[in-house]
């Protein structure tokens, strides 16, 4: 389901998803308008986020639930 | 008049509260048809509460400064026996057997609650023109949207209905209709506010806050609603103080910080006029108001987008299988967060955390971020697109584009009016803060607002 390599905002070559694939596979029964209306923002955003995740490295952990410095708990 | 001035008039008895009840009554009476604020109106319980904080008044007992005053919630607080849609269809019928925490604060403290406010569905969007319960308009001119997704709030706020409505904000719906209606919205840090018994829209993202008309008045209501809730497992200890600014409180030397780059990007001309003369304000009282360079703002809410599209569709799954009750553009945005894969939610989560300790690093350089809220007035009712900058730009990613970030930060924001555009339409700017600075955010709003920046009450008020 993924799409030929694209440039990302930084310069880092990713695989962008094929979010019709994608939409299909769900079982998203759309008309091909209510079908752009779910792909194209998912596929503007996938520009951006793409390329984020791979600055990611093993040691960084996610933010599950937000715990802001401070608590004293 | 604001909350205080009632405050002080029902203790001198220059008024009742059963007075300023059926006042704000008469004004929704007034507005509903043009504005369509609230979805329920609860006039008979409000004039028994109005009634008993009289009573509780003349024999001395005090619940503070909420005691007599008419207020209205969003409809997706818990209230105890009155329904409770979340602007929905999927909620419709739901009559809460408990009232939300913050709900329950402000009977406590002897508010006289009007009724349930209008909103965008499921708070999933910033029109507030709500499919099922009809659009929210903007009081300033009703060709143009109140922003969202608390835009009832704001209009009730607005054309004073309430003294004081409280939003939920999980990508700017406080701060949004705060700015596009002119009035002072408060996104508090995250876990300050407790969530429960608030229809979720996003659980990581939620934040609860009131809109008023004053910047005082949004810290009394802050010092009413926060604190820790058990009830809440996000809900914070943090210790509280009183939030309330005092009358001739200053901010000289402190270091508000100006980001130009991404907030003065693209903007109005009308909204930067306004924002760089409230800057200006700030200089001129002796804050030390300095250039700084942010993160990725950018990268920050693609980020935000990412969770709050997979946290919505998770929260919305079980109503999936009836897709005609939801209206076109919260399916489409529902749709979108079904496709998004568990791990793009992991990765996300995992940028946030990365993100929150680069721009935590900003706290070590200024006090707080002074910006636009929206990037212009309020939008006509329809548009789609809206021209800044020289270029289209889709009406909601832009009208979130300055706020939503925040939401993953957690960190406070005030969004208070800083002027009216040429068309007549107010301008908001928004202060930033680290997390738990609400006092000192809401000292730099009550000193702007006490130098001269704010616009002029609503004329439909």
């Amino acid at each position: 389901m993924d799409r030929a390599p694209q440039a990302g905002r930084f310069g880092i070559v990713v695989l962008m998803k094929n979010w019709e694939s994608i939409a299909q596979a769900h079982g998203l029964d759309l008309s091909a308008r209510d079908l752009e209306r779910v792909v194209q923002p998912l596929a503007a955003l996938e520009e951006i986020f793409r390329p984020l995740v791979k600055q990611l490295t093993p040691d960084m952990e996610p933010d599950l639930e937000l715990h802001l410095y401070g608590e004293g708990e | 008049m604001n909350i205080r001035e009632a405050a002080a008039g029902l203790r001198a008895r220059r008024f009742s509260a059963v007075e300023l009840a059926t006042a704000a009554l008469a004004r929704i009476e007034r507005h509903q048809a043009s504005l369509r604020a609230f979805i329920t109106v609860t006039a008979s319980q409000a004039l028994d509460q109005a009634r008993q904080a009289d009573r509780d008044l003349a024999a001395g007992i005090d619940r503070g400064p909420f005691q007599g005053i008419p207020v209205a919630v969003k409809d997706l607080f818990y209230t105890k026996g009155v329904r409770t849609t979340g602007g929905s269809k999927a909620y419709e019928n739901f009559v809460p057997e408990i009232n939300a925490t913050v709900v329950e604060k402000l009977l406590a403290g002897g508010a006289v609650m009007l009724g349930k406010l209008n909103m965008h569905e499921m708070a999933y969007g910033i029109t507030s023109a709500n499919p099922h319960f009809g659009p929210v308009r903007n009081p300033w001119n009703i060709e143009h949207g109140p922003g969202g997704s608390s835009g009832g709030s704001g209009a009730a706020v607005a054309t004073q209905m309430a003294f004081m409505a409280l939003g939920s904000d999980t990508g700017g719906s406080i701060r949004i209709p705060a700015s596009f209606c002119g009035t002072v919205g408060l996104k508090p840090t995250y876990g300050r506010v407790s969530r429960f018994g608030v229809l979720p829209l996003g659980f990581s993202l939620d934040h609860v806050g009131p809109l008023t008309r004053s910047v005082r008045d949004a810290a009394l209501a802050l010092n009413a609603i926060a604190g820790h809730d058990p009830h809440d497992p996000t809900s914070s200890r943090f210790p509280l103080v009183d939030f309330v600014p005092d009358e001739d409180c200053s901010i000289r030397g402190v270091r508000i910080g100006y980001p130009d780059s991404f907030f003065f990007d693209n903007l109005h001309e009308d909204v930067e006029l306004a924002v760089r003369g409230a800057i200006a304000r700030a200089e001129s009282l002796g804050a030390l108001v300095e250039p700084v360079r942010l993160p990725d703002m950018a990268a920050l809410n693609a980020v935000a987008r990412v969770v709050l599209l997979a946290e919505a569709a998770a929260v919305a799954e079980p109503f999936m299988e009836n897709r005609s009750q939801f209206g076109q553009d919260v399916l489409a945005l529902l749709d979108q967060g079904r496709l998004v894969p568990a791990a793009d939610y992991v990765n996300a989560q995992r940028l946030r955390r990365k993100m929150r300790r680069e721009f935590d690093e900003m706290w070590k350089e200024v006090d707080c971020l002074i910006t636009p809220a929206t990037p212009s007035p309020a939008p006509r009712i329809g548009d789609t697109t809206i021209r800044l900058g020289g270029r289209d730009e889709d009406v909601r990613l832009a009208t979130t584009r300055l706020v939503r970030g925040v939401n993953a930060l957690g960190y406070p924001a005030l969004s208070l009016p800083c002027g009216l555009s040429r068309s007549g339409l107010p301008v908001g700017l928004q202060l930033i803060g680290a997390p738990f600075e609400e006092a000192l955010l809401l000292r730099i709003g009550a000193a702007l607002e006490d130098n001269g920046v704010g616009i002029p009450p609503c004329p439909a008020a």
